[in-house]
């Protein structure tokens, strides 16, 4: 029982931020910015003693209690720690973008280790709209991220720095004049900011445009990724794309930047959209209406299957072929067809094949939903 | 077909996408031997993401790389190049050398712009932090680890000095 409360504040149906239709939301899904950051005179996590890894989580969550608008942010029973998340909850968290996978794996049950105990030196912080999480030794001290919907790093990136500063003025960070703010991998260090975009590009694959217009990305110094991770590009026409470099830019350039990069990409997904449009209306049509029909009559979908002919409905309903259906219902099916956001969603532990079920039906049933 | 950006020739082998410092996408399109001249290998290589840098980094460890240790957190320049992460913010004193030609290659340049630990805040950290150790040093006096103590003793002191 103890293990489900601590959970109670997220949302189970659909995490808020999701449900607002924002700026080319149609195309650019959520904007992600974050900040690793680390404790001064503390070793970093992979070196740190068990006591030191406990010093950290207290000196945090003390932090937390100890600012007023830290403690808004995350309420109670935050910082949670991992020895009282269930591997499902940890799944379902990471399905989310709120921690990440190797955090996640941490509470998978050890065969070598009896009890959990270590665990209570890691923890997770996020806040009621699920907007800005907080993972506790990780791979550094701390990863301070704020999620939002579209394209809107200006207020993402606000909202992280004022809570960063907010930390910065209880806690001592490691840090150097000449790189910054110190990260266990070289590769963080500087303004230890990652900006990273979650972008919808069926026409640009569609037309075949999306190699060249990806190397060109890679080319920039930019990493793109599949939503899935390196080697599953096409997956539901989805991609990552995220700055690299965090070193010798400042934290206003790296923002910049990506916004023009994102919008750059908005205005080429279009006029490729016009194209199509023009020039293949039917055989785009047939293959937007087949997905629609696929998923508001299927028995059993898998959620790779479910999230790619939710890709084409995206953008049967960007370009307006579809009507009946809005983006916040696709985004919220997109988070609920996930495996572990399933199983809480309807409280019960599924096998996979309960859970293709579970998903065709429950999509079936929001999209008739819709239609009325 | 594109002509060369530099010297007109109507041969091109390589374009080059850059974001120059307004973050307007430029591309650069260069015939093979402008291409050879403006050093574009050396441009490409630069351009590999952090993962194969990294992983680049677990090939030919040497002797010597086991022998520069960290003099803080006890991990040996071999463990990083092994595992790819350091130990603690004093190994970017101790392997100073060796990172610096790592972080030249990870992001172009090895000097920090941006949000810096101000003073102020610092000094409000600062108290925050005696504080705290204050607390803990009381704690291991009452445990009678006298040891311990003398080490946060050392670390209050130290502290103090830095502000003042």
């Amino acid at each position: 029982m103890m293990r489900n409360e601590a959970l109670t504040l997220i949302n189970k149906t659909v995490p808020p931020w999701l449900d607002q239709e924002s700026q080319n939301s149609s195309i650019v899904i959520s904007s992600r910015v974050r900040y690793a950051r680390n404790l001064a005179g503390i070793p970093f996590p992979n070196r740190a003693s068990n006591y030191e890894l406990n010093q950290v989580y207290n000196m945090i969550s003390e932090s937390i209690k100890k600012d007023s608008d830290l403690k808004t942010i995350f309420p109670v029973h935050n910082p949670i720690a991992l020895d009282r998340i269930t591997r499902l909850q940890a799944e379902f968290l990471l399905e989310r973008h709120l921690i990440s996978p190797d955090f996640a794996q941490k509470c998978i049950p050890r065969k070598d280790i009896k009890n959990n105990h270590h665990l209570k030196a890691y923890g997770v912080a996020v806040s009621e709209d699920e907007t800005v999480s907080l993972m506790i030794n990780e791979e550094d001290h701390m990863r301070l991220q704020v999620i939002m919907s579209g394209l809107n790093f200006e207020q993402g990136f606000n909202r992280l720095n004022y809570i960063d500063n907010k930390f910065e003025s209880l806690l001592r960070y490691a840090y150097s004049p000449r790189y910054g703010y110190l990260t266990a991998c070289p590769s963080n260090i500087g303004t230890a900011l990652r900006a990273s975009i979650l972008i919808h590009l069926p026409a640009l694959v569609i037309t075949k445009e999306i190699e060249k217009t990806l190397r060109a990305i890679w080319q920039i110094n930019y990493m793109v990724r599949g939503l899935y991770g390196e080697g599953t590009e096409t997956k539901g026409y989805l991609f990552q794309i995220s700055n690299t470099s965090s070193l010798g830019q400042s934290e206003a350039d790296i923002i910049t930047n990506i916004t023009k990069i994102a919008q750059e990409l908005v205005n080429y997904e279009e006029q490729s959209r016009e194209y199509l449009l023009k020039n293949m209306k039917l055989e785009i049509e047939d293959k937007i209406y087949r997905a629609y029909g696929l998923l508001t009559s299927a028995r059993l979908l898998s959620s790779e299957e479910a999230l790619n002919l939710l890709a084409t409905v995206r953008l049967g309903v960007a370009t307006q072929i579809l009507t009946n259906v809005s983006l916040s219902t696709l985004n919220k099916i997109m988070i609920l067809l996930k495996p572990a956001n399933l199983q809480l969603f309807y409280n019960q532990k599924m096998t996979p094949q309960e859970r293709d079920e579970k998903r065709a039906s429950l999509i079936r049933q929001i999209l008739s939903e819709q239609k009325n | 077909m594109k002509h060369c950006s530099l010297c007109q020739k109507p041969e091109v082998t390589i374009i080059i996408t850059t974001i120059d410092k307004d973050g307007k996408v430029c591309e650069l399109a260069l015939c093979k031997e402008c291409a050879e001249k403006k050093g574009v290998g050396e441009i490409k290589k630069s351009f590999l993401p952090p993962q194969v840098i990294l992983s680049e980094l677990q090939e030919k460890i040497t002797n010597d790389d086991y022998q520069l240790t960290c003099p803080a957190c006890g991990i040996s320049y071999a463990d990083f190049r092994k595992h790819g992460r350091l130990g603690c913010e004093n190994c970017y004193l101790a392997f100073s050398e060796k990172l610096e030609v790592l972080i030249k290659r990870l992001h172009g340049t090895t000097s920090h712009i941006g949000k810096s630990v101000t003073p102020s805040k610092k000094l409000v950290a600062d108290r925050f932090e005696i504080k705290k150790l204050q607390l803990s040093l009381k704690k291991a006096i009452q445990e009678e680890d006298y040891e311990r103590a003398a080490a946060i003793r050392d670390q209050i002191r130290q502290i103090r000095q830095n502000t003042t």
